[in-house]
């Protein structure tokens, strides 16, 4: 397989970070709770920043006694630790699409992502979808100068789409036109969608038995450091207040978030839209392309199970579930397989101590000598 | 490693820890940025030349590193994350040699009946 290359590489990092910190510490075993941990660190900085954030237009850069948005952004800037948790709350993006797209490697070189993990594979797109626009909207909210061009660049965009486009050009603005409703509906939307990646990510762990939500505390440490180290370095900055009869030019581009924009540049709207929606679905059809061998799902041997759910406890894709024995048994329950979530991976095989649970063509000394060789590597 | 070795290592991580975090009230009072601001009653606690010779040396270190950012005005506020970051990433390294000596997780099979 194509991958297998590149899966040796990452196994080779794998036990070459073992060797220096333990598994324990290994933070490629915690690809997937690297996101989520930076999701925990902007949740809570953008709290912090809500607190002063209001989202109006009005009243602009002279009138000193009037709040509004760009004035929010410069006093937050400007009191105590306001900058600094700014500049986690804008780090905190960047490296959370870092962790995303590390997830999604390590996924796919390890061959996770298809028949049984689909609905995971899925999930994840609209995640990270999810994730660029949440993080574009924090970008306008700033409302310099490179906040009005990306809004009128991306309003827009939505006029050469065919029926959706002008609904969806009204839905942004709030309207015909950008007016405060257009930056209050910047705010809902930026903290609106971020409390739906919650639902997002039940869907994307609902089929796993155990999820792992949280790195480690030593992980923790060493991210939210290296985030706070890395500020006195790149400070965040922003542009000069946007003026509504003006139109910027020029902007400095975040490559994280900011890249469609970029892309805007470089063709035309028809196209953009066309390269956006073709590689949503070739990432999307991914699985399908590579063609493997169907999946035979374990088999309970029902006249040797004793019902004593190790193997359902065990199973790592939530595919056993324990139901009432038949009448006459000994036992008060049996396991029973959902073939349809069993990836075949054998775990259940190793826990079962009676030997009442097989996958068809593997033998379970041929499984347990395969379980012993790798753990042992 | 031998447990003499071991305790050196975590004590000399703490000490260091210890001592960085000292740096962060001080990043916050904004006496990084004006080493001469020390006020002259903490000689009551400690040597009022010894703090101002600590603000002169992680002024100094700033400086270095940072190529001359102290002319932020946040910029007591970002030497603050960044002494924080520092005992954060000591604390994980101590963290991690503890960690060490605990027994690795093993897979265990069950034994078939
Ligand atoms: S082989 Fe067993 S442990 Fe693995 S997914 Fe199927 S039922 Fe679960
Ligand atoms: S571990 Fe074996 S005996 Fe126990 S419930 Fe599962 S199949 Fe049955």
């Amino acid at each position: 397989m194509y991958t297998q290359p590149l899966n040796k590489v990452t196994l080779a990092l794998e036990q070459w970070i073992n060797a220096v910190v333990t598994s324990k510490y290994n933070p490629l075993y915690y690809h997937g709770a690297l996101p989520q941990f930076f999701l925990w660190v902007l949740f809570l900085s953008g709290l912090l920043l809500f607190a002063y954030y209001v989202p109006t237009i009005d009243n602009a850069y002279s009138a000193e006694k009037l709040i509004n948005a760009y004035t929010t952004v410069e006093y937050i800037t400007h009191i105590p630790f306001g900058a600094t948790i700014r500049g986690i709350h804008r780090y905190a993006g960047d490296a959370m699409v870092i962790a995303i797209l590390l997830h999604m490697l390590r996924v796919w070189f390890t061959d996770r992502y298809r028949q049984y993990r689909i609905v995971q594979w899925l999930s994840g797109i609209v995640l990270l979808l999810l994730v660029l626009f949440i993080g574009q909207t924090g970008y306008y909210l700033v409302w310099d100068e490179r906040s009005l061009a990306l809004t009128r660049m991306t309003a827009k965009s939505f006029d050469v789409l065919p029926i959706i486009g002008e609904p969806l050009k009204w839905w942004f603005l709030n309207g015909q036109e950008i007016t405060n409703y257009t930056l209050s509906n910047f705010l809902f939307i930026h903290i609106g969608l971020s409390f739906s990646l919650l639902f997002g990510l039940w869907i994307h762990y609902v089929r796993m038995q155990r999820p792992v939500l949280t790195p480690p505390p030593v992980i923790q440490f060493m991210l939210f450091a290296l985030l706070s180290i890395l500020l006195l370095w790149y400070p965040v900055t922003s542009g000069s207040m946007a003026t509504l009869t003006q139109q910027p030019t020029a902007f400095e581009v975040d490559w994280f978030f900011l890249w469609p924009y970029w892309l805007m540049t470089q063709m035309n709207l028809q196209a953009y839209w066309l390269t956006i929606v073709t590689g949503v679905i070739v990432l999307c059809m991914l699985p399908y392309f590579v063609h493997t061998k169907e999946v035979e799902a374990a088999e309970v041997v029902t006249k040797k199970c004793t019902g004593c759910s190790l193997c359902s406890r065990d199973c790592p894709y939530a595919a056993i579930e324990m139901v009432p024995a038949p009448a006459g048994s000994r036992f008060k329950l049996l396991a029973t397989v959902k073939s349809y979530r069993c990836s075949g991976c054998g775990v259940c095989v190793g826990a079962c101590a009676f030997d009442a649970i097989d996958l068809p063509n593997l033998l379970d000394t041929d499984l347990t000598a395969k379980i012993t060789a790798s753990a042992k590597g | 490693m031998s447990k003499v070795l071991w305790a050196i290592t975590i004590l000399i991580l703490s000490t260091v820890c210890v001592g960085v975090v000292v740096f962060m009230p001080l990043a916050e009072l904004g006496l990084l940025n004006s080493p001469n601001s020390v006020p002259l009653e903490s000689s009551t606690w400690l040597q009022f030349t010894g703090i101002q010779n600590l603000v002169k040396f992680g002024r100094i270190s700033l400086l270095t590193l940072t190529h001359g950012m102290q002319e932020s005005p946040n910029f007591q506020y970002y030497a603050y994350f960044f002494f924080l970051g520092i005992a954060l990433m000591l604390a994980s390294v101590a963290l991690i040699v503890i960690g060490h000596e605990e027994p690795q997780e093993k897979t265990v099979l069950p034994r078939k009946k």
